[in-house]
């Protein structure tokens, strides 16, 4: 794909047309207005770093964050002879190693199911999870993964791993798309929840803000200290187990003290997963409390990372 | 009397050097500044890449920085292209800055010369549809329209700095910032490379070249700020004789390039050779 090409009527908008904000010169730090990226007065100081202002810059810059995204995607798929075809075929293919493996292997799936094949249980959850594997992984990595641009040009910095979140929907659209195929293959027995699979959307949301919050605050971190990059892949592993993919969440509630139940929910990716089978497979949705604690670990680590993120981008330049 | 379009307020930025990447650095970056101060009062040793500078670039002007390796003239580019942030003090900058600080920024092998073009023009700070205006001119100039669907990977390195000098001039910034004259390419396009960085320089609202050449100081400035150990040593006005002066050996230099130009077309078209234009 050419990024020339898309969208090239609505690009007016952007920082063009923002609001034009002049700094008013108050003598006390903190207290500066500053204003918008690649407008009028710009006042570089300590006090420049502050979030609010770093936020509104990222906003005004949509117009590069979709030529990042746009990048990303393309250059994904770029000098592999079956292009995008790959988008398809790895999930296809993984697909295919669960069927087989486990059809030999026996079962973890729910036990109220048992005419559930435990490829497509395994596999429902996989479509989500692969989306916020792959994002996190990349947006911790986003600062140090464009060091060289971070030290020769200024653009909002918030944008980096920003991208790095949106760009592996990309995928996540894809093995949605041969779930989709899998779910009509097995119509016979599997039925998916109607009315909670249009809720699909907000879980996946859900997914998209794990990822960043956490990403954010691993990105940060990552720019200065390099052990992030070695504790991540362990780190992710972790997570992986102790969310509800392999396994049904029942298997959690039998075997632990509710308390410990309670802290597993604090996951969020637990209540995706659990939100994505019940509307692909008809499961038992998340209850209240799973999905408030869920919600609550997602804000808070947006909110947190966010001025981590912006705390650490500061001095990046000067570290990476 | 319209404002300064910069304004550099008593900026300084100081470096730690040799310590140890500790937690405790780090947290003081993250701004635990207190409880460092706490965990340890001594401090670290301290150097200065800037201290306490000051000077203003008034419209239509533009200011040379001189002075040898290390003195801060880099790292002054770099805050006033809001790369780093200045340790102490400010600096107020009205209108859209452009930097000539690297060739091809942004620019991703994989990707073509044209999403090259976009990528790092919207970087830069234009809007897509601005860098869509400006794009023919760019491929004119940089004379890569044969390969402008092909990836920057499989260009050489002539043609990627071609290509990327042509974004940066084609942007042409309110305040350009120049970290070094640069000629790129052989000599028909250092030629127009250099004249057309000229222009931006006197077309613009405001410029702040670094240079070690004087030469190139001279011709394009009209007052000089030099820095010795990131501190302000003088600040000195061009007289117009030492800019003609200037102004003319540089304009003997192009000729001497554009001389070699012809010269070896000559030997070209002597050895029965075909003339390729020198910028394919």
């Amino acid at each position: 794909m050419t990024v020339t090409k898309s969208g090239a009527a609505d690009t007016d908008q952007g920082r063009q047309s923002a609001p034009i904000e002049v700094s008013i010169p108050v003598e006390r730090p903190g207290a500066r207005a500053h204003a918008e990226w690649g407008e009028q007065e710009v006042v570089i100081d300590q006090a420049r770093g502050r979030l609010s202002f770093a936020m509104r810059e990222a906003m005004a810059a949509r117009e590069l964050l979709a030529l990042m995204v746009a990048r990303d995607v393309s250059v994904r798929y770029r000098q592999a002879a079956l292009g995008v075809a790959w988008a398809l075929f790895v999930p296809l293919i993984r697909l295919a190693v669960f069927s087989l493996f486990f059809g030999f292997l026996g079962r973890m799936g729910p036990n109220d199911m048992p005419q559930l094949p435990y490829a497509v249980f395994l596999f429902s959850g996989m479509v989500i999870w692969d989306y916020f594997n792959s994002s996190l992984g990349r947006a911790a990595n986003s600062l140090e993964a464009s060091q060289g641009l971070l030290s020769k040009v200024y653009f909002p910095r918030l944008l980096l791993p920003l991208a790095s979140v949106i760009s592996p929907l990309v995928e996540l659209g894809f093995m949605f798309l041969v779930m989709v195929g899998v779910l009509a293959w097995h119509h016979e027995v599997v039925t998916p929840n109607w009315a909670l699979l249009s809720l699909l959307p907000l879980y996946a949301l859900m997914a998209v803000g794990a990822a960043l919050g956490f990403g954010l605050w691993l990105a940060g971190f990552n720019a200065h200290y390099r052990d992030v990059r070695q504790a991540l892949p362990v780190m992710i592993n972790m997570a992986f187990f102790a969310t509800p993919v392999l396994y049904p969440i029942e298997l959690v509630r039998e075997k632990f003290p509710a308390w410990a139940v309670h802290l597993y929910e604090l996951n969020p990716m637990v209540t995706v997963v659990m939100g994505f089978r019940a509307g692909l497979l008809g499961m038992d949705p998340p209850g209240l409390v799973t999905v408030l604690s869920g919600v609550g670990v997602v804000v808070f680590a947006l909110a947190t990372g966010l001025l981590v993120f912006n705390r650490m981008e500061k001095t990046v330049a000067d570290v990476l | 009397m319209s404002k300064p379009v910069i304004q550099v307020e008593h900026v300084s930025k100081r470096f730690r050097i040799g310590a140890k990447r500790s937690l405790e650095d780090n947290l003081a970056a993250a701004g635990l500044r207190s409880l460092r101060r706490r965990l340890r009062p001594g401090g670290d040793e301290i150097m200065w890449a800037l201290r306490d500078v000051s000077f203003e670039v008034s419209e239509g002007e533009c200011i040379g920085i001189i002075g040898p390796n290390g003195a801060g003239k880099s790292t002054l580019l770099k805050i006033i292209s809001r790369l780093t942030l200045p340790s102490e003090g400010r600096v107020r900058v009205r209108g859209r800055i452009g930097s000539l600080l690297e060739l091809g920024v942004g620019f991703n092998p994989e990707l073509t010369g044209r999403e090259n073009v976009f990528m790092s023009g919207v970087i830069l700070g234009l809007t897509r549809a601005e860098v869509k205006r400006a794009f023919p001119e760019i491929v004119e100039f940089s004379g890569v329209e044969r390969f402008i669907d092909t990836p920057v990977k499989r260009y050489s390195n002539g043609m990627r700095m071609r290509l990327a000098f042509g974004v940066m001039s084609t942007i042409r910034p309110e305040i350009l910032l120049v970290d070094e004259v640069l000629g790129v390419g052989d000599n028909d396009f250092q030629v127009k490379s250099r004249r057309r960085m000229t222009e931006l320089v006197e077309s613009g609202r405001a410029a702040i070249v670094v240079s070690h050449n004087p030469v190139d100081i001279n011709r394009l400035c009209s007052r000089y700020v030099h820095l010795e150990k990131g501190e302000i040593f003088n600040v000195a006005v061009i007289p117009p004789e030492t800019r003609e002066r200037a102004t003319k050996a540089a304009a003997q230099f192009e000729q001497r390039l554009l001389d070699q130009v012809e010269a070896r077309k000559q030997r070209r078209a002597d050895a029965g050779l075909e003339d390729v234009p020198p910028s394919l």
